[in-house]
């Protein structure tokens, strides 16, 4: 919020203001809290009772020190880093090339960022009939070109499973890390690149000491951003895989999807969604802190 | 022309921020490593696209050069609505989408334009929507499952809608709240002087002023309503209510994938990508200012 906007009415009629600013913000306030905060607390008082009787009870929480349930923590946390730091990488160099004043720059840009208009069933779709183990593009291309010999099930295999469903969810979340990326890239001064390369920093020097620092904080916050999203994501992984093959995408969404509508157990399904949000809520608080941290020492070392 | 581009005159050499060289020669390579890049991306997609028109007789092909999209058939699309009553599900996710961008426009323009005008006590309504922000939507599905049975609302359009709306509203806010700040309070205040009440002032000076930042809302809001699936899936349980992502779900999973079906899932799932990819397409340069300033949900 910034002061120096002055808003209208300032002056006079103070209970007047009051009321109509409550009024306009009052729709939405009730709206939000009937439909998600009172979920939330319902989710978060499920998880502390028994089913039936509405006892208080830590079992739930004792079910969550299961080696399954850690299983599929792991399995989450996999596919939130794992997905990451395959659109960081890809979105670093992507932005910076996008930056460029390329022919074509902004449809380019468009193209980058449409992964998020698409809906998931398309995603899903796209991603089965690609790796598809007869008939699908990947497979075909390995057989033309000898590299396969056998068919490969990038989806129904133990090992490779997790990391496709991991480089889906990457396809997916890129374009929101790029944007953050690119913006920040706008936001840093010509004038800084220029003296470098008066200086004689070459093109390496250049990425390494001016638009990598610069972009520390925004790859962090897109990253920690992006990686919640995609702990928590449930859709991807449930239309690609189901949690198969033998659970080896299971993630905690899944887990909680399964318990409620299949195992018809309330208390497990909220307990397994509320660590899902503490797990989220402890990494943003992480990072953030990180990021003051690194401020303070930048600050203490240019006095 | 000169192709090693040493000499740095060609037309964007007077652009400085090409940090990674000048000339000719290295912005013909940089644009072809983009174009590549930006082909492997949107590949997925386009890949459905193309193997939709494909004869839906002849889907299914072990040789590579088969399996490349040679024709241009539209039997598949013939299929997918006629048989896995694709049109119903169209409809539902329509009525839904219109809807959800309609009340969430409406309760949030309002609220973002008090929460970037008018002083008041709000920090209340900061928190929620800080909190609504944070809160993941699978932690909610199940308690708004459980919600909207006691409400006798599931399985039907207002519960969907409010459900989407929900999740839209805090974004729209935002965004809005954000753009509400970017117009000069001056506007407001020579239309106060000349005598207009706080509605003319909204009616003719804030709403003409803030349709671009209404349009990022809009589109945002039915791209979010139209592709989601956690929320139709539970929610909708007839049949006849499935949105389109929930109802091409429903009729492929399970089902013994042949050749017809293949391609049945190709032409439908592209059909359902239509409406989001051009209105995306159209509005892609508001929606990325909007990204920006509402820190994204979804």
């Amino acid at each position: 919020m910034s002061n120096h906007d002055q808003p209208i009415f300032c002056g006079r009629y103070k209970h007047y203001r009051q009321i109509v600013g409550i009024m306009m913000v009052g729709p939405v306030t009730l709206l939000l809290s009937f439909l998600l905060i009172t979920p939330f607390v319902a989710a978060a008082w499920w998880s502390l009772t028994e089913g039936a009787t509405a006892d208080l009870t830590l079992r739930n929480y004792k079910w969550l020190g299961n080696p399954s349930t850690i299983d599929a923590f792991l399995t989450s946390l996999f596919m939130g880093i794992g997905s990451v730091m395959l659109e960081i990488f890809l979105a670093v160099p992507l932005a910076i090339l996008l930056n460029q004043p390329l022919p074509l720059r902004g449809v380019m840009r468009a193209a980058v960022t449409l992964p998020w208009a698409i809906p998931t069933v398309a995603v899903a779709a796209a991603f089965l009939w690609l790796s598809n183990t007869n008939y699908g593009l990947f497979n075909q291309i390995g057989f033309a070109t000898g590299i396969l010999k056998n068919p490969v099930s990038l989806l129904g295999s133990q090992h490779l499973a997790l990391l496709s469903v991991t480089v889906a969810h990457a396809w997916k979340g890129l374009p929101l890390v790029f944007i953050i990326i690119l913006a920040s890239l706008q936001s840093l001064p010509d004038e800084l690149l220029e003296a470098a390369r008066v200086d004689g920093a070459g093109t390496w020097s250049r990425f390494r000491y001016i638009i990598l620092p610069h972009l520390k904080a925004s790859i962090a916050l897109s990253a920690v951003l992006s990686g919640i999203y995609n702990f928590s994501l449930f859709d991807i992984t449930f239309l690609l895989t189901g949690g198969g093959p033998a659970g080896k995408t299971l993630t905690l969404p899944l887990l909680l999807y399964f318990e409620q509508f299949k195992a018809f157990d309330r208390g497990h399904a909220a307990v397994t969604g509320i660590s899902i949000f503490m797990a989220s809520l402890l990494a943003l608080i992480l990072v953030f802190f990180l990021i003051s941290l690194d401020r303070k020492k930048l600050g203490t070392k240019q006095r | 022309m000169n192709p090693q581009g040493t000499s740095g005159t060609n037309e964007y050499s007077a652009s400085s921020f090409s940090w990674l060289g000048k000339g000719q020669f290295r912005t013909t390579i940089l644009t072809l490593v983009a174009l590549l890049a930006v082909f492997v991306i949107i590949f997925p997609f386009f890949w459905i696209v193309l193997c939709s028109f494909k004869d839906p007789e002849q889907f299914l092909s072990l040789g590579l050069k088969e399996s490349l999209p040679n024709t241009f058939n539209i039997n598949s699309y013939k299929l997918a609505l006629e048989r896995a009553n694709l049109s119903v599900w169209m409809l539902n996710s329509l009525i839904v989408a219109c809807a959800t961008t309609l009340l969430s426009l409406l309760v949030s323009t309002p609220a973002a334009f008090a929460l970037a005008r008018i002083r008041f006590r709000k920090k209340l309504f900061v928190l929620v929507l800080l909190i609504s922000y944070a809160i993941p939507s699978i932690l909610i599905v199940v308690p708004l499952f459980v919600l909207l049975a006691a409400l006798n609302l599931s399985n039907s359009y207002f519960g969907l809608i409010l459900v989407h709306a929900t999740l839209t509203i805090p974004f729209s806010t935002w965004v809005l709240q954000d753009f509400y700040h970017s117009i000069p309070p001056d506007l407001e205040e020579a239309a106060h002087m000349d005598g207009a009440n706080l509605y003319q002032v909204l009616r003719y000076v804030i709403l003409p002023l803030s349709i671009p930042g209404v349009l990022a809302a809009g589109v945002y809001s039915f791209i979010l309503s139209w592709n989601d699936f956690l929320f139709a899936l539970v929610i909708m349980n007839d049949a006849e209510m499935f949105t389109a992502p929930v109802g091409i779900h429903a009729y492929f999973t399970g089902r013994n994938i042949v050749e017809s079906v293949w391609a049945q899932l190709m032409a439908a799932t592209t059909i359902v990508s239509l409406p989001s990819v051009i209105l995306f397409g159209f509005f892609q340069r508001f929606l990325m200012s909007g990204f920006l300033s509402g820190a994204v949900k979804g």
